[in-house]
């Protein structure tokens, strides 16, 4: 078993961050995470970061160290898609394990919305995110077209209605309203959803995540410094089957699924075992693929599920308990990383009236691309 | 409007300068007849090598979106317009757009032949669908 904790983490309320830098959240956020792991900025011997879009540097992660004034042997910044909360983790689980590094330092944080416009982000997403600069970006898609058109293809296959999209936003919605950081904490309910407007249709406005400033960090360290409230790393897998939609294999079914199995051999541990399921859900439609492909629900019938209440913190597994990204928030390359948050702060017990009780085993989804890269991470109460 | 250019001088040039000379051609390897999209320097399926084959156009719509709200500067104020995977009959997938048609009628399964358009480099075309009268 992984000797290797979470000992600490820190995240902003979502939204819009005035008032500061991009580069000033990174460091309020690593300073809050060392803090609640009882460990100082001297203790960190590598920086893992992610290009923020609002922030450019040659390497990021070394423009961060040379900023908080440290000089860490390993400052990398990597490129992982909504699948690097995971990569990270695991990236830095083997860099203790191998003797590399006794701290790791994980921030991952983006103002999309305060540096950037939320247009001018949008814009950028379609020039250079996961649409196919030769092959796709000529004919215009904007990318929740791209999940759109996946939309299409399952509502065809499995005759999936507006009720089972709907269900999924006022899901998280209804999470997102009591969570502190959440960004979208209005009420949703099925008229207000079919009265937002279509982006792309079939998906709405509310079957889009905002564009949210926000983010987190993390310290991976070693039992032995772990802190008081550590959360043991089990064990992370991953998958990969394309980057564009044009090159995937299937439009109704992906590597998330896979990239679970892969992880629970890993961590020798069982479907069975996990107490609270975090979904990568940048749009409904999104959470309806891979929680299917996880095995949350059989082909077609997740939005049955989600209507049923299975998923709800009573209900049969819960999940999402935070709001996803749909409602706790999307901050840009950082999205992603407030589902870890959120399997730590559960598996801690200091989720308050979220808490799922008895929650011992969570599995923390990521994705990058069109369902193109996925990255589970299975963290347990020690 | 003109649509923007791909870059010229990648491995799908082949298929846009056909499309400027009103021609689809698709690149499938030789050995195995795997269609290869995008197109690299050998199938990544079994490593062989790249044939470019001239297709009929004709197919069906796979999937589509409606685009309500346009990101790119030429694409502003063309919504709603339809952007689509289409699945051609001899072979091979591409995203495209189905025009000249009301976006809501357009369906999965819609039988589609190809049309092409010129771009913001005149030596580079690229093709479209239309709707086959029903």
């Amino acid at each position: 078993m992984s000797n290797v904790m979470i000992a600490g983490i820190a995240e902003p309320v979502h939204g819009r961050i005035g008032g500061t830098t991009p580069m000033a959240l990174h460091e309020r956020l690593a300073l809050d995470a060392l803090s609640d792991a009882g460990l100082e900025l001297r203790d960190v011997d590598a920086i893992l970061t992610l290009a923020p879009r609002s922030d450019s540097y040659l390497i990021h992660a070394a423009a961060f160290a040379e900023y908080l004034g440290i000089s860490p042997p390993t400052a990398l910044t990597l490129e992982g898609g909504g699948a690097a909360p995971a990569i990270m983790v695991d990236m830095a689980r083997n860099m203790i394990e191998g003797g590399s590094a006794r701290t790791v330092l994980i921030v991952s944080a983006d103002m999309p919305l305060s540096v950037n416009t939320r247009d001018s982000y949008i814009n950028t997403l379609a020039d250079s995110g996961p649409v196919h600069p030769d092959i796709e970006r000529p004919f215009g898609p904007s990318v929740p077209s791209l999940f759109a058109m996946v939309a299409r293809a399952y509502i065809d296959r499995f005759g999936a209605e507006e009720r089972d999209f709907a269900a999924v936003a006022m899901h998280d919605r209804a999470a997102a309203i009591t969570h502190p950081n959440s960004h979208m904490r209005n009420p949703m309910d099925f008229e207000s959803y079919c009265a937002s407007h279509m982006i792309a249709d079939p998906l709405r406005i509310f079957d889009c995540s905002p564009v949210s400033d926000g983010g987190a960090a993390v310290v991976v360290t070693s039992a032995d410094r772990g802190g008081k409230r550590p959360v043991r790393v089990m064990g992370a897998g991953f998958a990969m089957t394309h980057l564009h939609l044009s090159a995937a294999p299937s439009l109704t079914s992906h590597g998330a699924g896979l990239a679970l199995d892969r992880a629970l051999a890993f961590a020798k541990r069982q479907r069975d075992d996990i107490d609270i399921g975090l979904v990568y859900d940048c749009f409904s439609i999104a959470m309806l693929i891979n929680a299917e492909d996880l095995g949350f629900a059989p082909k077609g019938k997740a939005g049955a599920a989600f209507r049923n209440g299975e998923f709800k913190p009573d209900g049969r597994i819960p999940i999402n308990t935070h709001g996803g990204l749909l409602s706790h928030g999307y901050p840009g390359r950082a999205a992603g990383i407030g589902n870890l948050i959120e399997a730590v702060v559960q598996l801690r017990g200091e989720a308050g009236h979220r808490q799922i009780p008895n929650a011992k085993m969570t599995m923390t989804h990521g994705m990058g691309g069109l369902f193109a890269t996925h990255g589970v991470l299975l963290l347990e109460r020690p | 409007m003109k649509y923007s250019a791909p870059r010229n001088g990648r491995e799908a040039t082949p298929h846009w300068k056909a499309a400027r000379e009103g021609k689809l051609l698709l690149p499938f390897c030789a050995p195995e007849d795997h269609f290869c999209w995008p197109p690299a320097q050998r199938c990544p399926t079994c490593q062989g090598a790249i044939a470019w084959k001239e297709s009929s156009g004709a197919g069906a719509v796979e999937t589509f979106a409606i685009v309500r709200r346009a990101v790119q500067p030429e694409w502003k104020g063309k919504e709603p317009y339809v952007v689509a995977l289409i699945r051609l009959d001899d072979g091979g997938r591409l995203f495209s757009n189905v025009v000249d048609c009301n976006p809501e009628d357009v369906k999965c399964g819609d039988r589609v032949s190809c049309t092409f358009v010129e771009t913001s480099d005149p030596e580079l075309g690229l093709p479209v669908f239309r709707l086959s009268s029903k």
